[in-house]
């Protein structure tokens, strides 16, 4: 499976940071040397994220653009402002992936293949339930059962951040989720947009790090509510 | 009287002209004014004449005025609580648009 020259142009990488200073590094080179652009959202972070960012830059500054919260206001936000920020440069495939290194890069070909092909017009990079840690697999089971029931979409991971679309897929969803509802949101967005959608299984790594971030419990009892206010109220 | 009706009847008072002050100052809607009138006007009222409760609770059917006063008190407490969580939402969302339009304007260069 290769990714033409062309569309690797013509594809922005996504990717929200919160302080990720020992993780974000690699991670952005990595996608750097593959030929993809970027907008990153520094989220506000208290460490030196920003600052590795910009000497990032340095490296590959037609590649990497910046922008930065001033305070720190959740993922779903600072993926808002990459979808906005995203369309400044005109392109035709937006991926988004975690700043963390939890996301192989390298399944960046993987989830743009069926746009590239034109089969269909959003991909969500579903990680094997069997492949996570018990914590996070059964937090996930209960957030794809919760997304079935408040959203009517049907997903094996719906708490993915590893997601790519096109252009005219963006331009007909509406994400409004502050946290890690964004997750949920976008498969919503999705379903109710009638936008056509695969499914392609992406490698996962924990660590240590990686494993205490995402939905948690409290995180998941709130994003319920939210599901069930937007069910009942929107 | 007892010490608590004039203790209650001061407070509300007090409140009443603070409710007043912050309206003629637009620093309070012309509703949460009129809410918050009304509200320290039945506490007078109940301070000083503490009987009236029993009519109002008659009338809606609650056996003793007392009860009538923690019914309505719990009521004004939900309401004032709703409002605040919507005020918050709102805020919330003011800031999220402000945080994401500065970023945007500011891609960051060096």
């Amino acid at each position: 499976m290769n990714i033409s020259k062309e569309d690797k142009k013509d594809t922005y990488i996504i990717i929200p940071a919160y302080n990720e200073e020992t993780r974000i590094k690699p991670v952005v080179t990595e996608i750097a040397n593959l030929g993809y652009n970027m907008v990153i959202i520094n989220d506000g972070s208290s460490d030196n994220t920003l600052q590795i960012l910009k000497d990032v830059k340095k490296e590959f500054p037609s590649q990497i653009h910046i922008y930065s919260h001033v305070i720190n206001r959740g993922v779903g936000l600072a993926m808002q402002t990459g979808f906005a920020a995203v369309l400044k440069y005109n392109p035709k495939y937006i991926v988004n992936i975690d700043a963390d290194g939890q996301h192989d890069v390298k399944d960046i070909e993987k989830v743009l293949e069926p746009l590239t092909s034109g089969r269909v017009d959003a991909v969500i990079g579903a990680r094997p339930l069997e492949d996570m840690p018990f914590s996070k697999n059964f937090a996930n089971t209960v957030m794809n059962i919760l997304t079935r029931i408040f959203y009517n979409a049907d997903v094996s991971d719906s708490q993915t951040g590893f997601r790519a679309l096109t252009i005219d897929a963006l331009n007909k969803i509406d994400i409004n989720a502050h946290g890690y509802l964004i997750s949920s949101e976008f498969i919503r967005e999705i379903h109710d947009n009638d936008i056509s959608f695969e499914e392609v299984e992406i490698k996962t790594i924990y660590n240590p790090e990686t494993q205490h971030k995402g939905t948690n419990f409290k995180v998941g009892i709130k994003i319920m509510i939210t599901m069930m206010r937007h069910r009942l109220f929107d | 009287m007892f010490v608590y009706s004039y203790l209650f009847t001061i407070v509300a008072i007090l409140v009443l002209i603070y409710a007043i002050i912050r309206y003629k100052m637009h620093r309070i809607s012309l509703s949460s004014a009129i809410v918050l009138s009304v509200a320290m006007l039945f506490m007078i009222l109940f301070s000083i004449f503490p009987d009236a409760s029993g009519l109002f609770a008659k009338l809606l059917g609650i056996s003793r005025g007392l009860d009538f006063v923690f019914i309505a008190a719990i009521v004004v407490l939900l309401f004032i609580i709703a409002k605040l969580y919507f005020i918050i939402e709102d805020l919330q969302r003011n800031l999220d648009e402000v945080v994401k339009i500065t970023a945007l304007n500011n891609e960051v260069d060096e």
